[in-house]
């Protein structure tokens, strides 16, 4: 737990707002900052507004739309008005609040959306024909003679703010917790509720966005059972501190509630050198104790910088000592402007005006502020504010019988304080699917139905008499944790009136109205972030927008930082209003994680550069870089993709290392390549099930090629699956494939074959492997000491001997990915390494050199041989393949055999696999080109794969063609990005189609 | 490596019989999948060559089919030689000698693969390793003797506690030299 301690000494205040110490502050700790490149004083504990607050700045930017000159509005998450570009260079973030940014030594910040300056912005004329952009103007206006005309420049105008220049270089981190009880917000409740369930044994966390603990009591002090809440909450705070089975996290965001009770956190500043953590709790209850979002006015330029938030001033003035103006006039709907009125005279900040909206406010409470030369205008409501970049006074009219009375009167003042009523903060519970109902006294939604394991407390749920909320936690059945999750909020009409502390005594308190009552303007502002008015609300309306979600979307009331929290309440009002519904009836937005921004460093964490997501290395990566290999990622793969020579540029390189395969011999590290132990007395039959080729007539010691399908029929994976035994065979996955094939395979013998006596393990890493290929490969493998039999006759194509090489156990398949002579060696991982090396310095007299994966690719490509993923996609059925003869074949069942016969994969002009050959063979081909008839544009297929063939010396491709397999010899287009070319279809193979060069 | 699921699947093959010949690639350094040390303030993470590794699995494992090597863990525990990695499964975990013939003796039906290759052990020891592990993964427990197959840094791992301070980390040998920077790399950003 962190907080700033005030210094007990005093120093001089140099600010000319600055009135007090304040709570938050340390004036021995003065801190130099900059704010538009002019430079400003303030104190360690300051936040950036309440810095600027105190020298006098009265405007923090620009609105979005219309550029008016926006002020501090808030205090905390619900600013609207002062977002800046906080810091510079890489570090620099964008729209943050002015009021959460903590102030530190040389920060620097700037206003946003102005131009040329904040003080001379000359897009202001936007506001004077603000007609041009109502509500959902990007559907009616700049129409002619086309919206993408006028785009370009509405989009350079529109938005907030510069993303930093490169990537960002703090670190983040996550940290997963499993507790009892996590209780959301540090305020009275939340305080008193963690002790009650740490008390009652259960782990607890509590989290609070504050820096500090202590909620309103922060800014409204009060007496809690007879005693100064101050010295309340320092007791409340030592035992929280204290308690073993209580984790305290303050500058904690609980960004958002999961299914199951769990919650996602953003720890700011956590440890050093961390900047954000991500929090991710599994609670087995959840309790809400946010409190409330004070509620804004509605009336004719509400927006003018110097009017803000009752509740943001209140606490300026407590926690940084700094008042919000010279001459202060208060305007609301409740009991609480009239102790704001009393602490701010106890502070020496008097209030020059009250105006409540109530028709009959609480009598003692007005006489106490009349007696301090406050005036005080009961049952009256602001018409207008007036200035420009600062406020220079109110309008005000009284009420009668629903309307004004017509004989307005003007207040000066350059700061004005509005409180339309705290509303229960209840976005969290959304978030966990709690229940909303409308309270009429509240004037606000408070928490209705919860989800079990879900539980609100105090304000958060209505409930803001803090005494009664207290008391509630302290009953002794409330002891029992189970007791507590199933609570449920207050009923209807149990608060005394919306006001914090000291509300409960008091009786009264009911909300009066918040919008002053005639027609709709522009100039009355529902959501200050984006612009939107009563007029805007009203436009929708007319045009058919009377969902509240429709209404959201077409205005964007309550979208973006806001979400909601200052907006919603009073666009429902004017909606319930404008179409005659009551309030309940029009319901509210869905509120949806996160509750305020959430940066993606913290989301990321530490999946960052090459952390991003894991990256797999052969046993023989090492091996592989003293040779100099250019390694590319394939897949989760980092593996060779060639090994240029001095001199030598990466395509020479990829034709000399296939050439080489071809004319001698080259050394391949294939051991990506999956591995799968299938053994079981039922391992035939299961593997029979899986691939469309037979797995019960291969002999052991003996190979096949097979392909292997999902229910839709289409070709998920390849490979060469061997025999060692009765009940026992290696299955060889694609390189990359091998966990998800073992998933798949898992998946059918737990879920649909349990009958099936056969285990699969995963062995691909425990092996390397050294693939041998070219008509040298036998005469160097013959080099080494074995007791396998290497000669033709005993030791065939596609099969498999296992023995020892070199004493190593050994498992040596003959198959080969080349078309050329090769031999597949398995070897114990840690000696891969050793034996490569060994070969390779044995393969020197056969010319042998290391090749990757490009010059790989090359050689079957040549020979026309399917490469999954690359050469197939999400439809590729074994027919599209040339391999439809076999499920033609098969009698028995497979696993997608049924679909295979569905219409849709029977159809003649299917995407088929065919060899493409260039016209212009020296001209490069790349894969994606698309193919068309001659001249025309309709794609009729398009080239998965190309190359060129070293041996045949000139580009070949592959691909995907309808009904290809009938259409060899047939001339058409490739249209190779902005390039056409003609060419011709051909078989796959372009070199050996007759498999004579596998033999050596 | 231990001979026997090697030897297993030489005679599985049925190969043709030859007198082996002079072992020279074994008398070879061997790669070890990681080398290095990272050290930080409260943790420090070493990779654990050298451990015997077998995994063993069945259709349904018998109560007793490894009695010969150890008592069966609870799930989600280890205990002794084995771990309990699933109803099915379990690997045996040996340092030092280790006698495979020992595996001769396991029931029809139960097989074993030798991952000592192919898996890499890291050894997290200090008390930052519970803060380490827990930046990366939902397990609830902590306590000495607990196993579980988690998603560990996108990856599948077993981790093994082995006491408040020192928790071993199994990952596939392709990933090992990923997450052993990884590690250090949530050590150096964490403080730890």
């Amino acid at each position: 737990m962190r907080h700033v301690r005030a210094a007990a000494g005093t120093a001089p205040l140099s600010q000319p707002f600055r009135i007090r110490q304040g709570s938050d502050i340390d004036p021995l700790q003065p801190l130099s900052f900059a704010f538009n490149g002019r430079r400003y004083r303030g104190y360690a504990g300051d936040s950036l507004a309440s810095a600027l607050l105190a020298n006098g700045v009265r405007v923090f930017g620009r609105s979005f739309k219309r550029h008016r000159p926006r002020g501090l509005f808030a205090a905390g998450v619900e600013e609207t008005g002062a977002l800046v570009q906080l810091g510079e260079g890489i570090r620099t973030e964008p729209i943050a609040r002015a009021s959460l940014a903590p102030l530190r030594e040389g920060l620097r910040a700037r206003t946003l959306n102005h131009w040329p300056s904040l003080n001379w912005d000359l897009l202001r004329a936007l506001d004077l024909c603000a007609d041009l952009f109502p509500a959902g103007f990007y559907n009616k206006t700049f129409i002619w003679p086309s919206w993408h005309f006028y785009e370009p420049l509405i989009r350079r105008l529109a938005g907030f703010g510069r993303a930093p220049p490169g990537p960002d270089p703090d670190q983040y981190a996550h940290r997963h917790l499993s507790v009892d009880v996590l209780i959301c917000g540090g305020g009275p409740v939340g305080l008193a509720a963690a002790l009650a369930e740490a008390e009652a044994g259960q782990s607890v966390l509590i989290a609070e966005q504050d820096a500090r603990f202590g909620g309103s009591l922060l800014r409204e002090p009060a007496l809690i059972a007879g005693q100064p809440s101050d010295a309340w909450l320092a007791e409340q705070l030592q035992a929280v501190q204290r308690h073993p089975r209580i984790e305290a996290c303050a500058s904690t965001q609980v960004a958002g509630l999961h299914d199951h009770n769990s919650a996602s956190l953003v720890e700011r500043h956590p440890a050093f050198p961390l900047r954000e953590r991500w929090l991710r709790v599994r609670a087995k209850r959840i309790t809400v104790a946010t409190g409330t979002i004070e509620q804004p006015l509605v009336f004719e330029n509400n927006d003018r910088p110097g009017i803000m938030l009752l509740g943001a001033m209140q606490t300026y003035l407590r926690r940084f000592g700094v008042k919000a103006g010279e001459r202060i006039a208060l305007a609301g709907n409740h009991d609480g402007l009239y102790r704001a009125a009393l602490d701010f005279a106890e502070l020496g900040v008097p209030v020059a005006a009250l105006i409540d909206s109530r028709a009959e406010p609480n009598e003692d409470l007005a006489e106490q502020v009349r007696a301090l030369g406050t005036a005080v205008h009961p049952n009256a409501m602001i018409l207008d504010a007036r200035g420009g970049k600062a406020l220079r006074g109110v309008r005000v009219d009284c009420l009668d019988k629903g309307g004004l009375k017509g004989e307005p009167f003007a207040i000066a003042c350059d700061a004005l304080g509005v409180s339309g009523g705290p509303a229960p903060a209840v976005h969290l519970l959304c978030h966990a699917k709690a229940k909303l109902r409308y309270d009429e006294r509240l004037a606000a939604f408070a928490p209705g139905e919860l989800p079990p394991g879900l539980a609100a407390l105090g304000a958060a749920a209505g409930n803001f008499d803090l005494e009664n909320a207290l008391a509630d936690i302290a009953r002794p059945e409330a002891a029992d944790g189970e007791a507590r999750a199933a609570q449920r909020a207050p009923a209807q009409g149990s608060s005394d009136g919306p006001t914090s502390a000291a509300a409960g005594a008091s009786g009264r308190g009911l909300c009066g109205p918040r919008r002053t009552p005639g027609g709709a303007s522009k100039r009355q502002w529902v959501d200050l972030l984006h612009d939107v008015t009563l007029a805007d609300l009203d436009l929708a309306v007319a045009e058919n927008f009377r969902s509240v979600e429709h209404l959201k979307r077409y205005t964007t009331v309550g979208m973006a930082l806001d979400q909601g929290k200052t907006s919603n309440l009073n666009a429902i009002a004017r909606l319930a209003e404008t179409t005659g519904r009551p309030v309940a009836e029009v319901g509210v937005t869905t509120y949806r994680p996160p509750f305020a921004p959430v940066s993606l460093g913290v989301i990321a964490g530490g999946r960052q550069g090459r952390f991003y997501q894991p990256i797999r290395e052969s046993p023989l990566h090492a091996a592989q870089a003293r040779l100099g290999a250019h390694f590319e990622h394939y897949g989760a793969w980092l593996r060779p993709a060639c090994y240029p020579r001095a001199g030598e540029s990466e395509f020479q390189a990829i034709c000399r290392e296939a050439g080489m395969v071809r004319e001698g011999l080259g050394l391949f590290d294939n051991s990506p390549l999956g591995k799968l132990e299938v053994r079981g007395p039922d391992a035939a039959e299961f593997l029979d099930r899986v691939y469309l080729n037979n797995a019960r007539s291969l002999q052991a010691g003996r190979g096949r090629y097979g392909l292997m399908l999902n229910e839709n029929g289409v070709i998920i994976d390849d490979g060469l699956f061997f025999r060692l035994a009765d009940a026992h065979f290696l299955v060889s996955t694609t390189s990359g494939n091998a966990a998800r094939i073992h998933q798949w395979l898992e998946e059918w013998l737990q879920c649909e074959w349990t009958d099936l006596d056969v285990t699969v393990q995963n062995a691909t890493s425990a092996w390397a492997n050294v693939t041998l290929a070219g008509p040298q490969s036998r005469a160097l493998l013959a080099s080494f000491n074995t007791d396998i039999d290497l000669s033709d006759a005993a030791f065939p194509h596609q099969s498999i001997r296992a023995g020892v090489l070199e004493g190593l156990p050994a498992r040596i398949m003959r198959a080969s990915f080349s078309g050329e002579l090769g031999f597949e060696l398995n070897l114990p991982a840690n000696h891969g390494a050793a034996f490569w090396d060994e070969a390779l310095a044995r393969g020197e007299r056969f010319g042998a050199a290391p090749y990757g994966v490009e010059a790989a690719m090359s050689l079957r490509i040549e020979k026309g041989y399917l490469h999954i993923g690359t050469d197939t996609d999400g439809t590729t059925t074994p027919d599209d393949a040339g391999w439809g003869h076999l499920a033609a074949a098969k009698q028995t069942h497979f696993i997608g055999k049924r679909s295979l016969a569905r219409s849709a994969n029977r159809r003649p002009d299917r995407l088929q696999f065919v060899g493409i050959r260039p016209l212009d063979e020296q001209l490069p081909l790349h894969a994606g080109g698309h193919l068309t008839a001659p001249g025309e544009s309709c794609s009729q297929g398009y080239v998965t794969s190309a190359c060129y063939s070293p041996s045949l010396g000139r580009w070949i491709a592959l691909g995907l063609l309808r009904r290809g397999r009938e259409r060899h010899g047939e001339t058409l287009d490739i249209f190779d990005g902005s390039e056409r070319r003609r060419g011709w279809v051909a078989a796959p193979a372009a070199l050996d189609p007759e498999g004579k060069r596998l033999h050596g | 490596m231990a001979e026997l699921p090697q030897a297993q699947a030489v005679q599985d093959a049925e190969t043709p019989g030859a007198a082996a010949p002079a072992a020279r690639m074994t008398e070879l350094p061997q790669a070890q999948a990681v080398q290095g040390l990272h050290r930080g303030r409260t943790v420090q993470v070493r990779p654990l060559p050298g451990l015997t590794l077998i995994q063993v699995r069945a259709r349904a494992l018998p109560k007793d089919a490894l009695a010969a090597i150890g008592p069966d863990p609870a799930p989600l525990t280890w205990q002794g030689p084995l771990a309990w990695t699933g109803p099915n499964e379990r690997l045996i975990i040996q340092e030092g000698d280790w006698d495979a013939r020992t595996l001769e003796r396991l029931p029809p039906g139960c097989h074993a693969l030798d991952l000592s290759q192919g898996l890499a052990v890291f050894e997290l020891s200090g008390p930052g390793a519970e803060a380490l592990v827990r930046g990366e993964t939902a397990a609830a427990r902590f306590e000495p003797g607990f196993a579980a197959r988690l998603r560990f840094a996108d990856l599948a791992i077993l981790m093994l506690v082995l006491d408040a301070r020192r928790i071993r980390l199994l990952a596939e040998r392709s990933v090992a030299a990923w997450l052993f920077d990884w590690l250090g790399n949530r050590i150096q950003a964490q403080g730890l």
